[in-house]
């Protein structure tokens, strides 16, 4: 059930670096990589496309929300952050850069194990709802052309909107193509005529 | 009308003189008591101030000197001015001079209604201006009190403030610190489990969690509350607080009864610090000796300061407090528990208040105790 995640680890302590490193590979992820610094982090983050990232929140160069935001900026994945702060507005801000787990230090492997498993639930329904949300958008910037070829079928040929509608579905069955090429290639008829008239 | 009469005090044993003089004094509007006596006049004095003594020099049993001087020894009496009524006699004025250190005055026989009343009155006005400045003196004496107790109180604030900001930078670099060792005992335990030291490890896991909570009750207790307050469903919160608690109990048979009657249970609450509340209520019931604690949880509406408010009530089959714990339940470090830093509900207390609200143990009606928790519904 616990699938191997690649990880980067952005962790200016050696101690914590050694630790969070060996407790991954206990809990069976790979550690990608393990950097010290927020704006290694974000080039790693970039090139080799972690699966999740971990990042202290106080780094030597950026803090970790600052990287955290660049790197979602550019590749959506899920972020968790370790913290030895827990102010509201820290976490206000945690939560507007996309950051899916906030672990407040001292943090032990049986707090680890749940965060990582609840933040790529998370990441995973976010992702599926963001499939969603694209097909849906889709769907309707198509229906945009049909509603155009259906009501110049009307006028032309003197149909009603069922049979138009009928019309353009037999049409694509004919020629073996989607609704929505027939409607585009009809629409671009229209435009043609239109112009040379 | 609005001035309260004043007393004066008329001792003359003619009532017939008493009587001329009530009637050349009465338009003045003070409270005349007029005594036949030295004895009763001295008697009058002794519950009752007045603001002048018309003393009759003349009297029988004991005269009008002899009474002044009675009068002069009692301290309360000693700057309360004397009228002396005599006939013009050169001896009389002679024995007066001993008195003239305190404020005295004569009138003399026959009595011209215009003088009397005008030296009564002066000394009536003295008396009046005199009180009027003590009762002044007085509101200036509690305001500088009130206020010096504000000074102490805001000084105070500020010092809780500065120790808050204190504690919390502490937490935080304890937190840190407190990593460091938590990273060690379980690196080292995964190397050595086998081994019979793994258990010193143990021990050391052990102290690090209590003084890992230790740092965060008192964090709690001290740092700055900075509420954002927001209408929430206040049982949410409790039962979001319910979940994490029974999770620290495992060896634990716990249930939660609701009894909220359909009742409206939103209030203006920073929902984190009143999870809290929850939390270290749930805590302190379930954290005593027994396995199988039953809590039952009832709403009723109150009010609070005239505003409408919600009585939540906490009540359990597992602590029974003594009067003195329960005197003392809300006071940091006080605890009847081996475990725990004793701050829970001095915590619980503190966000409570900062909310506006009210915290107290109450009576089950069942054995145990209840700890009622009275939020005001509106913005704190």
């Amino acid at each position: 059930m616990n699938q191997s995640i690649s990880v980067a680890i952005a962790e200016d302590e050696p101690l914590m670096q050694s630790y969070l490193q060996e407790t991954l590979k206990l809990l069976g992820h790979r550690v990608q990589c393990i950097v010290s610094t927020g704006r290694e982090l974000v080039e790693r983050c970039k090139a080799e496309k972690p699966e999740l990232v971990i990042t202290d929140i106080r780094l030597p160069d950026m803090d970790g929300l600052t990287s955290a935001a660049e790197i979602y900026a550019s590749e959506a994945v899920p972020i968790i952050v370790i913290s030895a702060f827990h102010d509201a507005e820290l976490i206000e801000r945690a939560e507007k850069n996309h950051v899916l787990a906030y672990l407040v230090k001292p943090i032990k492997q049986q707090d680890l194990e749940p965060a990582i498993a609840i933040a790529m639930r998370r990441f995973q329904e976010f992702r599926e709802m963001r499939k969603e949300a694209d097909n849906l958008r889709q769907a309707l910037e198509d229906r945009k052309p049909i509603e155009r070829a259906k009501g110049l079928l009307m006028k032309r040929a003197g149909l009603d909107e069922p049979e138009a509608f009928r019309r353009l579905q037999k049409l694509a069955r004919d020629k073996n193509q989607k609704l929505i090429q027939i409607a585009q290639v009809i629409v671009t008829a229209e435009e043609a005529f239109q112009k040379s008239m | 009308m609005d001035k309260k009469k004043v007393n004066v005090l008329l001792v003359d044993d003619q009532p017939a003189k008493r009587l001329s003089y009530q009637s050349i004094l009465e338009c003045l509007g003070e409270n005349l008591v007029s005594v036949g006596s030295g004895r009763e006049a001295l008697q009058y004095l002794l519950n009752n101030d007045c603001a002048v003594i018309l003393l009759d020099v003349v009297m029988p049993d004991m005269d009008g000197f002899e009474t002044a001087t009675l009068i002069r020894q009692r301290p309360k009496l000693e700057l309360t001015p004397i009228i002396f009524l005599t006939a013009y006699s050169t001896s009389d004025l002679d024995r007066m001079k001993g008195y003239e250190l305190g404020a005295v005055d004569y009138v003399f026989a026959p009595v011209v209604p215009e003088i009397l009343r005008a030296k009564v009155s002066v000394f009536v006005e003295l008396y009046r201006s005199r009180h009027e400045l003590a009762h002044a003196n007085e509101m200036l004496r509690m305001e500088i009190s009130e206020r010096r107790i504000a000074e102490q109180k805001a000084l105070q604030a500020e010092r809780m403030a500065a120790v808050g900001q204190m504690v919390t930078g502490l937490a935080h670099e304890s937190r840190n610190a407190l990593q460091q060792i938590q990273s060690s005992i379980e690196m080292l335990s995964r190397r050595i489990q086998a081994s019979p030291e793994a258990m010193l490890l143990g021990e050391i896991q052990k102290a690090h969690d209590r003084m890992h909570h230790l740092l965060e009750d008192v964090r709690g207790y001290a740092a700055p509350l900075n509420l954002s307050c927001d209408r929430f469903d206040v049982s949410r919160l409790w039962g979001e607080a319910w979940k994490r608690v029974v999770k620290t109990h495992p060896d634990l048979v716990a249930t939660l009864h609701e009894h909220t009657q359909g009742l409206d249970l939103n209030c203006m609450v920073d929902k984190y610090p009143m999870e809290q509340v929850f939390y270290n209520i749930f805590e302190n019931c379930l954290n005593g000796s027994r396995r199988v604690v039953k809590i039952d949880l009832r709403c009723s509406p109150a009010e609070l300061r005239g505003e409408s408010a919600l009585r939540i009530e906490v009540c359990d089959d597992n602590t029974d407090l003594t009067p003195e714990q329960r005197g003392r339940l809300f006071e940091p470090f006080y605890s009847t528990k081996t475990t725990g830093s004793g701050l829970g509900m001095a915590i619980a207390k503190r966000i409570v208040e900062a909310h506006h609200g009210h915290i107290a143990v109450t009576k089950c009606p069942s054995p145990g105790n209840a700890i009622e928790v009275i939020l005001p519904r509106g913005a704190p």
